[in-house]
């Protein structure tokens, strides 16, 4: 009898323990809850363009160590925008640990550590995201990437790749322009830039960024850059 | 005594199931995850906590098909076509809505679209449950390790995972009734059971989910290849009594639903370039180690962790959680000594099977002679693989309760709770660098499982009593097992689904037959607002095309977005082609510019809506054309900035058409019936910027003509001079041959059943 009663008290302990740790689950699954919709909630105010509330419901949602792990990615995403990588690091760090499959992370973090000049780091990140989606959008961004971490042997060859997909894209052969700048075709460069001038419809645009690139030009190359941002 | 018996176990699915619906019908809630109707702005989450963590599908697909189905089956009939999501949309031949099972086409009937899916979700539990029982009763089983079975199978995490969404739990009473018709047809009454096999079979195939029906019926064959090795082996010559009803029950079974098969294949055919056959990547070593160890290894194999949403949603594809006590009774039974322990081997080495197959090894190649393998998505072979780990581990709980206290019986006991041990380790220090809050917590499953698994093996080596090992065994998966279910699927308030909203309801009156895009993909089939956008799992390859421009890169199409076509897919000549009178829009970019939009004063919260200007009308008579190769030809011209008003572009020879176009007013509008008056001026022809798909007919003056597809994805027609009264009309000939198939094989299912009831009992 006694035997019985301790076997089957054995069991009830054991029941006991199962509905403690589901209640615990719910309990957390409850917080995990709140973080969630503030998520949503920003996702929401972003689209419509109200970024100052958006920040605010993502700020509501990392709250707490039941954080959604999407708000960790969001978060990231949005300190990246404003140019703050290093803030978003550790976002972006805590996104990957808890999605590892989810390949906007990857995106992202090689945005970052290009950002902040590791880009050994940003190429690995990169690669990953480009490889799970070879769009020529993706591909040129991994070109941006790869020239960021003065990989330009390597990003020659995507570009031109990409060169014979659109010959007409002016951002492309901006970059090219760029590659070939750094590989010492000075000549060659200048001539891809003046005809992506040509090309794109957003001008002041691609002058600004050519502009940015005027102090690292030697003298004479200098002159005739400036001479085509004046045309 | 097995009457009994079977009363007993229907008694208690059902107490667990109305455990588990108890919000449902007493409290005002549903299952549709409605605390977020739409992904974006238009109806943002309104509850302080969202609890779903079912969202996609679930409410982005199932829920507005359903709404859809349940307006259509009050008016008595089945809708075939919807035209409120891809410019019109064959979404009877998706075959993913389960609009042919009975128990659906009643409970829409009668019920709301939310009421209806809650209550059809309740039956398909209970049942699940009592069939599985009855299977496992049939092949030997004594009460408690077949009651575990059906609990087990009925809130598994394939069918819990999806609950909400409706798609496997649709299916699983099927497979064990599949199975129980079979083995009892082997056994005694033939002829009735294999009807019963038959009509089992098809209830599979009209479930929520081709591709899970498709290899859940697989299982079935692989069983009954097994059953008919055993004839064979058993020295019995006469296979008939195992091989004709196989036969019988696949012919007759996939004949019952040609009426929704037919046209699956029909649109699976036109949908090629989403899911193209010739690819299959398959994984690299790597990959096949990371898999397995994501299937094994993560916490989810052992109940883990279910609140990162997307995550779980995946791991729920990936791993099927059948619980760990089913996994240690599953992994004893190569040691066990019982007569069932080959029977129970066999169910695990299947499972297995298809955990590696699922993984695209060269193991997965054993299944490409199922038909269209290479398009189906190879991970929902953890459907099967999660049925029959559940019955491997229903005969293991039979073989211990019946077994002594052996050596052998503790060598198999601690196998079982090394590797649950070892598992539990690995997900330890695996997980913990992104749960160190949870470490210590019960809910780590490193931890939980390890206890779990000790205690049990424990209980099941030391006790000796049977009524102490089976009722103790099972009240502990009951709280291992179904509270998972309960998480997973939190039912939110009914009052969530209301969808007022004072500018949606100004847009719906403004905008009549016009096409509004910037609505969340299938929204639209909610609000009844003709759309261009949509979220399915084919598309036709034309349309696909003429809106994104390409195929997707994604050969697995793993990112929803890849099924989509939305608002940022839509070009100025695209929308204007398609009469997209009004976008919704927000700061999202999108294709069309500024200048050919004029905002509305219904902008309110950042919400703009903006009419867009030089839309083509919905229909319209134009007497020019230009010929065209083929399809791809004329969405080319356009995408190079054809205008679509030089000239209608045909793949056929009209020969001469001079006129002076002419007028087209929409008379009527409905799901499979459109009718437009039109005045000619001279020859004309009437374009209407409805998707072309075969089976659309029409009649102009009550005569048949052609359906002409203009522009390469649209509908049109040649018409005389004057005034014609033009009528589309969507009779698709592959219902019709499938319906004449599927009525055949009913009535010989049908008469199968009742001649084994009341004469002759074998075939």
């Amino acid at each position: 009898m006694v035997k019985a009663r301790f076997k089957i008290g054995t069991i009830i302990i054991l029941l006991a323990v199962c509905l403690i740790r589901w209640i615990v689950f719910g309990v957390e699954l409850n917080k995990t809850a709140k973080s969630k919709w503030h998520t949503l909630m920003s996702a929401t105010y972003f689209s419509r363009g109200d970024e100052e509330r958006g920040v605010l419901m993502l700020e509501e949602a990392l709250k707490g160590r039941f954080v959604y792990p999407e708000a960790y990615l969001k978060y990231g995403i949005f300190l990246l925008n404003k140019e703050q990588p290093y803030s978003a690091l550790p976002y972006l760090e805590k996104a990957y640990l808890f999605l590892p499959w989810k390949i906007a992370i990857y995106k992202a973090l090689a945005d970052a550590y290009s950002m902040i000049g590791l880009g050994e780091k940003a190429l690995d990140y990169g690669r990953i995201y480009v490889n799970s989606n070879p769009t020529f959008e993706n591909r040129l961004w991994f070109a941006m990437i790869m020239v960021k971490a003065r990989m330009f042997e390597d990003a020659f060859f995507l570009v031109k790749d990409l060169k014979q997909e659109q010959p007409e894209n002016p951002l492309v052969l901006t970059i090219y322009g760029i590659i070939l700048l750094n590989m010492g075709k000075e000549e060659d460069a200048i001539f891809w830039w003046d005809k992506a001038l040509s090309l794109t419809k957003d001008k002041e645009n691609l002058k600004r960024a050519l502009k940015s690139i005027i102090p690292s030009l030697s003298d004479n190359v200098k002159v005739k850059v400036m001479e085509l941002l004046n045309k | 005594m097995v009457k009994k018996k079977s009363l007993y176990a229907l008694s208690f699915y059902f107490a667990v199931a109305l455990l588990f619906f108890f919000p449902i019908f007493f409290m005002e809630r549903t299952f549709v995850p409605a605390d977020v109707l739409d992904q974006d702005f238009l109806y943002p989450p309104r509850e302080k906590k969202l609890l779903s963590l079912q969202r996609w599908d679930s409410i982005m697909y199932a829920y507005p098909t359903d709404a859809l189905f349940n307006r259509e089956i009050k008016r008595g009939r089945i809708p075939l076509w919807n035209p409120y999501v891809f410019s019109g949309y064959p979404v009877f031949a998706s075959g993913q809505n389960g609009f042919l099972n009975p128990f659906n086409i009643v409970l829409n009937f009668i019920f709301t679209p939310w009421k209806a899916k809650d209550i059809f979700l309740f039956i398909h539990l209970i049942l699940s449950g009592i069939f599985t029982f009855l299977f496992l009763m049939e092949i030997g089983l004594s009460f408690y390790p077949a009651l575990f079975g059906g609990l087990v199978w009925s809130y598994s995490g394939l069918n819990a995972g999806f609950f909400s969404q409706g798609s496997t739990i649709s299916v699983a009473p099927y497979l064990p009734l599949l199975l129980l018709s079979y083995e009892k047809g082997i056994k005694g009454k033939s002829l009735m059971w294999t009807g019963v096999g038959a009509l089992s079979a098809s209830m599979l195939f009209l479930g929520r989910h081709l591709n899970v029906s498709v290899f859940a019926f697989v299982g079935f064959i692989l069983y009954a290849l097994y059953r008919i090795s055993i004839e064979v082996t058993g020295g019995n010559l006469n296979l008939k009594r195992a091989v004709l009803p196989f036969i019988l029950i696949t012919l007759l079974g996939v004949g019952i639903s040609a009426v929704q098969l037919l046209p699956t294949l029909e649109l699976s055919k036109l949908a090629e370039l989403q899911r193209p056959p010739e690819s299959f990547p398959m994984t690299s070593v790597q990959g096949f180690i990371e898999f397995l160890s994501i299937t094994f290894f993560h916490p989810f194999f052992l109940g883990g962790e279910p609140a990162y949403e997307g995550a779980w949603v995946r791991i729920y594809q990936v791993n099927g959680f059948a619980g760990i006590i089913t996994i240690l009774l599953a992994f004893f039974l190569p040691f066990a000594s019982h007569r069932r322990k080959w029977e129970g081997s066999f169910y695990l080495a299947v499972s297995l099977l298809f955990i590696l197959a699922s993984s695209l090894t060269p193991i997965t190649t054993l299944f490409e002679w199922i038909p269209s393998f290479r398009r189906l998505n190879p991970f929902k072979l953890l459907y099967p693989a999660d049925f029959f780990m559940t019955m491997a581990g229903a005969i293991g709980f039979e073989s211990l309760i019946e077994e002594d206290r052996t050596l052998r019986k503790l060598l198999g006991l601690v196998a079982g709770t090394t590797f649950v041990l070892i598992v539990g380790g690995i997900t330890l220090i695996y997980e913990a660098p992104f749960l160190s809050y949870r470490i210590k917590s019960l809910t780590n499953p490193g931890i939980f499982s390890v206890i779990l698994s000790l205690f049990v093996a424990g209980i099941l080596f030391l006790e000796e009593s049977k009524k102490i090992k089976g009722p103790g065994i099972l009240a502990l998966s009951i709280f291992e097992i179904v509270p998972f279910a309960f998480i997973i699927n939190m039912p939110v308030k009914t009052s969530l689904l209301k969808m007022d909203n004072n500018y949606m309801n100004e847009l719906k009156r403004i905008a009549g037959y016009e096409r509004v895009a910037g609505i969340e993909p299938n929204l639209s089939s909610l609000l009844q607002l003709y759309s261009p956008e949509g979220y399915e799992s084919l598309i036709p390859d034309n349309y696909f095309i003429a809106l994104k421009g390409k195929p997707p890169e994604d050969i697995l199409l793993r990112e929803p977005k890849k099924r989509m076509i939305r608002l940022e897919d839509i070009s100025y000549e695209m929308a204007k082609l398609l009469g997209v009178r009004y976008i919704i829009g927000t700061d999202r970019v999108y294709k069309i510019p500024d200048d050919k939009l004029e905002e509305l004063n219904y902008s309110v919260k950042g919400v703009k809506i903006y009419k867009v200007k030089g839309v083509l009308p919905r229909a319209f008579v134009i007497s020019s054309w230009k010929k065209v190769k083929s399809w791809e030809d004329a969405i080319s011209l356009l995408k190079n900035g054809y205008n679509p008003e030089d000239g209608v572009l045909l793949e056929e020879d009209i020969g001469e058409c001079r006129g002076g176009g002419g007028t087209a007013e929409i008379v009527e509008y409905d799901l499979h019936r459109v009718v437009i008056r039109t005045t000619s001026y001279g020859c004309g022809i009437l374009v209407f910027s409805d998707t072309w798909y075969p089976g659309w007919k029409v009649y102009v003056n009550g005569r048949e003509e052609r359906v002409l597809r203009a522009y390469g994805f649209l509908r049109s027609v040649l018409l005389k001079d004057g005034e014609n009264f033009v009528e589309f009309q969507f009779k698709p000939k592959s219902i019709f041959y499938g319906l004449i198939l599927s009525f055949l094989s009913l009535i010989i299912s049908f008469s199968m059943v009742f001649g084994g009831l009341y004469g002759k009992g074998k075939i």
